[in-house]
């Protein structure tokens, strides 16, 4: 029978996150004939999740924190590809028509350390362009195998290594930068390595790294790795105890040739730490026979990863190293956001890692134009609007309600009977809500609700209702779905955190989905952006725009966000320079009664209170000239929207006021840890235990599991599988990666 | 797509009276899935990514990956062999300059002592590292009578070893054709999905034990995986003890002889029918 004779069939998708736009787009696929009707249900104004942003005052875009994504984000980008084909926006009237307008590439990741002599040792290393782009048809070998990797891990470490640029920026002792990084970045650069080198260059460079002083020894255990490469490529016919004994054997000469050296710069240091690392990995996958293993690196969850590291020999400088800890700094890996507590699974850092390193395509980073509302939201919601879908903003779920067990017949599974949601506003004259406005001929998402839009609109602002609060519990009506007659389907797109908030009934009951709550953990964060009068050179940071982390807490990570300015309504004259940071907020002893409705305004103030500090004393590693003196930022920098330079405010810590900080203390805002030994406690899209319900989010058993765009597209478009077996899962690119 | 099953509808709730009414209908259910996990295993060797192209898959794509096999394997000799020649002439190079360099030491006494013992300590260690690490790695590969056997394959896929214990099933190598036949002994239900290489090449096989993604569940241990020549088929015998913990167990299938990957078994075993 042809689909379009059918009754659709009606899918609530409750949420409007990553993951609820990518079920909700695949249900909807004009191939499917309309077979699936999606209404979407989001709590407040705005779709967006984590990644939701909005327009403040001068259309400063405003986010929940630092967005940017991966070059290995093939199945983000190819639906966000897909949906800006679909848009069809005309260039001439939308300065963000193509998804090329929207993301540019960021070659260039900072890392920052401790110095041997005190202060900062800053390092920039250029990624040089990955063929392809990401999201375009993959049409050769599956290069998702562990050999694969390992025998480029040992060629492209060389390549790593050789562009690591350092210098000695300001450091109180040295203050010179070492020129000789200069020369190595260029040659890296020159030689534009990126892909497997062929034998014959190999071999070049062994040659002339022998021919060298001191150094020969260093980069010759680089280039050593080459022969394990040649090693490795064979690693499907050569059988494990041989190939243990070979690795075993390497790796101790290494290591003996490692302990040989004397580390007498930072530059030196950082590179041994990162073949002791390698090396570390390479062993271990070996010893741990993950190649063989049908678990691939999931058999490993268990060990956190320092600790596995360790097991296979890395030592502890290079453990604590600041490669080390800006891969957790990236992936706010702090369990209860204690900076003394790291703890991500060693399967998943690797996979993780394998794949930002390794299967990037055009550049290992992506920026977004503008802010991720703009730049993904809002063409989801304009594309899928056409589609048909529905949306009904205002709706907070306060409950997944199961059907009578009792009445169930034998082998029948448990299904959702109803949703019950707290209606936060109505519309006027019953019209449908207009999420969108309008910021230099961009569709963009507003910082606050329409209230104008809004039944007593003028009331609700007056009384500062706070519709993404989890505190604000006020609401104007209360509304009932029921199965059959307002859905077949339901696809929970809420974060993890609401859960226990939401499923109250399915968690009382369900031994799985109770362990998952516990143990599946989240971790709040905290965000500031600030507006600079002085750009980034004057402020004396003359690398390339960065984006940096394993610096010092509170914000362990920055990045450089100038760009976005242009797509802001500033008065004249605009900032020179924008800077966003990030990083984990700890949690209190005691999580917050539900009724502390001041909970989010004190950890906000909290916020304020660190980014004040830290820009007085810890900000001049970075920007040596925005401070007088260390201790004193000069707060004249900060550009304020509501004045100009004429009538500007207070040149003092008050001026801090006008600029841009959150606190992400919400349930649904908190972000998903993958701690050792909780992995195997999440519960896939797929699993079927209530027949008319499916699960979509980071936080879900989705192939990736680790907190990041991706891994919500992916189980998004399990979610949509769960439902309508499309697509298959062979097309979830990364589902079956080891 | 979704089933329609013959449920009534239940009642409309007192407490939803502002929602506009539509026609309630049969309840549907979701279709249990084929697999519920990702295939991590070892067969990722073996696969190419047609499922992710947007178009149609490459006809010519098996053709091509074979002889990318033998490209690759004779890239790993042609690469080991060529990098230790270089090294070690490099060695001899460096031999010839500290010869000279020792001479002109012996008639200048004192004049850059450090500089050569230096030199001679690096030498020493990057023979011993370098070196060893190149004949290690050739030694290795000359060894590996897989990788021998891989190139022979490479050279000459119809190669086939002669009579030996594994006779009946060298013979009988495993193809689409093959027959499985598959035995459970099970008082839960259970789902099996065999997966084997196309490229196998025998049917003398081993299967590990199954494990569950959590450390609390123990594995499946009880499972063959035979050959029967009489009838040409493949019989793999599953039993499941009773109340083993439900879930997906999943593990590899080994040539029997050389311990290689041939593919995969997962045994997907249902809960009680019971409400959670």
């Amino acid at each position: 029978m042809p689909l379009k004779d059918t009754k659709p069939i009606e899918v609530a998708i409750v949420g409007g996150g990553c993951a609820a736009m990518a079920t909700a787009f695949e249900l909807t696929r004009p191939e499917l004939e309309g077979r699936y009707r999606v209404t979407v249900y989001q709590l407040g104004w705005r779709l967006g999740g984590k990644g939701a942003s909005g327009r403040g005052k001068a259309d400063r875009i405003e986010e929940h924190g630092l967005h940017v994504w991966l070059g290995f984000y093939e199945n983000a980008f190819r639906l966000l590809r897909q949906c800006y084909r679909e848009l069809d926006r005309d260039p001439a009237a939308c300065p963000l028509a193509d998804w090329r307008d929207a993301f540019f590439p960021d070659a260039h990741v900072g890392m920052a350390g401790a110095a041997r002599q005190g202060g900062w040792v800053l390092w920039s290393s250029f990624f040089p362009p990955g063929k392809g782009l990401p999201g375009d048809p993959l049409t050769a070998h599956n290069p998702f195998a562990l050999g694969s990797y390992l025998a480029r891990t040992a060629a492209l470490l060389r390549s790593l290594v050789l562009s690591l640029h350092t210098r000695r920026k300001f450091d109180p002792e040295q203050g010179v930068p070492l020129q000789e990084a200069e020369a190595d970045l260029a040659r890296a650069k020159s030689d534009k390595i990126g892909a497997v080198p062929s034998a014959d260059r190999i071999a070049e460079s062994v040659l002339r790294l022998l021919r060298g002083g001191l150094m020969t020894t260093a980069v010759g255990v680089i280039e050593a790795l080459a022969v394990l490469e040649a090693i490795l490529r064979s690693i499907g016919s050569c059988p494990r105890p041989l190939l243990l004994q070979f690795i075993e054997t390497l790796a101790g000469n290494l290591r003996l040739q490692l302990e040989g050296w004397v580390a007498t710069d930072d530059e030196t240091r950082c590179k041994l730490e990162i073949i002791d690392l390698v090396v570390a990995i390479v062993v271990g996958v070996i010893r741990f026979g993950l190649l063989w293993d049908p678990r691939g690196l999931d058999a490993i969850n268990d060990y956190e990863c320092r600790e596995w590291l360790r097991l296979n020999g890395a030592s502890e400088r290079s453990l604590n190293s600041s490669f080390v800890r800006g891969l957790y700094d990236l992936a706010l890996a702090y369990e209860d956001g204690d900076p003394e507590r790291p703890g991500l699974a060693a399967g998943q850092a690797l996979r993780g890692s394998l794949r930002m390193f390794f299967t990037y395509r055009g550049s290992i980073f992506w920026k977004m134009r503008a802010g991720m509302g703009d730049v993904v939201f809002a063409p989801f919601y304009e594309v899928l609007k056409r589609r048909g879908v529905r949306f009904e903003f205002f709706h907070r779920l306060e409950n997944v309600r199961l059907c009578d067990v009792s009445r169930l017949l034998p082998g029948e599974r448990p299904y959702v009977e109803a949703l019950e949601f707290d209606v936060q506003a109505r519309i006027r004259g019953g019209r449908e809500y207009q999420p969108l406005v309008t910021v230099k001929n961009v569709p963009c998402w507003p910082a606050q609700a329409d209230f104008d839009q809004l039944e007593d609109g003028d009331g609700l602002r007056r009384e500062g209702w706070d519709f993404e609060s989890h505190w604000d519990r006020r609401h104007v009506a209360k509304r009932t779905l029921e199965v059959t007659r307002d859905f077949d389907f339901v696809v929970l797109g809420v974060s993890v955190g609401a859960i226990p908030h939401v499923c109250r009934e399915i968690v009382a009951r369900d031994e799985r989905w109770r362990n998952m709550t516990t143990q599946v953990k989240t971790v709040a964060s905290q965000a500031c952006q600030i507006w600079l009068t002085e750009e980034m050179a004057a402020l004396g940071w003359e690398e390339p725009p960065i984006t940096l982390s394993s610096f010092v807490k509170p914000f362990d990570t920055w990045a450089d966000m100038t760009h976005a300015i242009a797509e802001e309504s500033w008065p004249e004259p605009p900032p020179e320079a924008l800077a966003y940071f990030c990083n984990v907020l700890r949690d209190p002893e005691h999580p917050p009664d539900d009724a502390d409705t001041d909970y989010p305004r004190r950890r906000a103030a909290e916020v304020k209170a660190n980014a004040v500090r830290f820009l007085n004393h810890e900000i001049h590693h970075l920007w040596p000239g925005a401070v007088r003196q260390p201790g004193e930022f000069r707060w004249e920098l900060l550009a304020d929207a509501d004045r100009t330079h004429d009538n500007a405010s207070p040149a003092d810590a008050s001026r801090f006021d006008s600029q841009y900080w959150r606190a992400n203390v919400n349930p649904t805002d908190r972000y998903v840890l993958a701690l050792p030994g909780t992995l195997q406690y999440r519960i896939s899209p797929l699993d079927n235990t209530y027949d008319n319900l499916t699960i979509a989010g980071d936080w879900t058993d989705c192939g990736f599991n680790e907190g990041c765009v991706e891994a919500a597209v992916m189980s998004g478009r399990l979610a949509a599988h769960a439902i309508a077996q499309t697509p298959a899962l062979e097309d979830i690119i990364g589902y079956d990666h080891p | 797509m979704a089933t329609i099953t013959p449920e009534p509808a239940p009642q409309e709730p007192a407490d939803s009276a502002d929602t506009p009414r539509s026609v309630k209908r049969e309840r549907l259910k979701r279709e249990d899935p084929k697999r519920s996990g990702p295939i991590r295993n070892a067969t990722t060797y073996f696969r190419d990514s047609h499922s992710w192209d947007e178009g149609a898959p490459d006809p010519d794509a098996t053709a091509e990956h074979s002889e990318s096999l033998a490209e690759t394997l004779d890239d790993v000799i042609t690469h080991g062999v060529h990098l230790g020649y270089k090294v070690i002439e490099e060695h001899i190079l460096k031999g010839q300059r500290a010869a000279r360099q020792l001479r002109q030491t012996r008639t200048e006494p004192g004049d850059g002592d450090g500089e050569l013992d230096a030199f001679i300590e690096q030498a020493q260690r990057v023979y011993q590292d370098l070196g060893s690490l190149c004949f290690d790695a050739l030694g290795t590969l000359t060894r590996s009578p897989a990788l021998l056997r891989g190139l022979a394959r490479a050279v000459q896929p119809a190669a086939r070893a002669d009579a030996d214990p594994l006779g009946d099933a060298r013979a009988n190598p495993v193809g689409p054709a093959t027959r499985v036949v598959v035995e459970v002994l099970s008082r839960q239900h259970a789902r099996i999905d065999l997966r084997l290489d196309p490229e196998l090449r025998t049917t003398a096989l081993r299967v590990h034990a199954l494990h569950a993604p959590g450390p609390d569940a123990p594995p499946l241990t009880a499972i063959t995986l035979r050959f029967e020549p009489a009838h040409g088929t493949l019989v793999l015998d599953v039993r499941i003890p009773d109340r083993q913990v439900p879930g997906l167990y999943s593990g590899v299938v080994v040539d029997a002889e050389t311990n290689d990957p041939a593919g995969t078994l997962t045994v997907r075993v249902a809960a009680e029918p019971s409400v959670p």
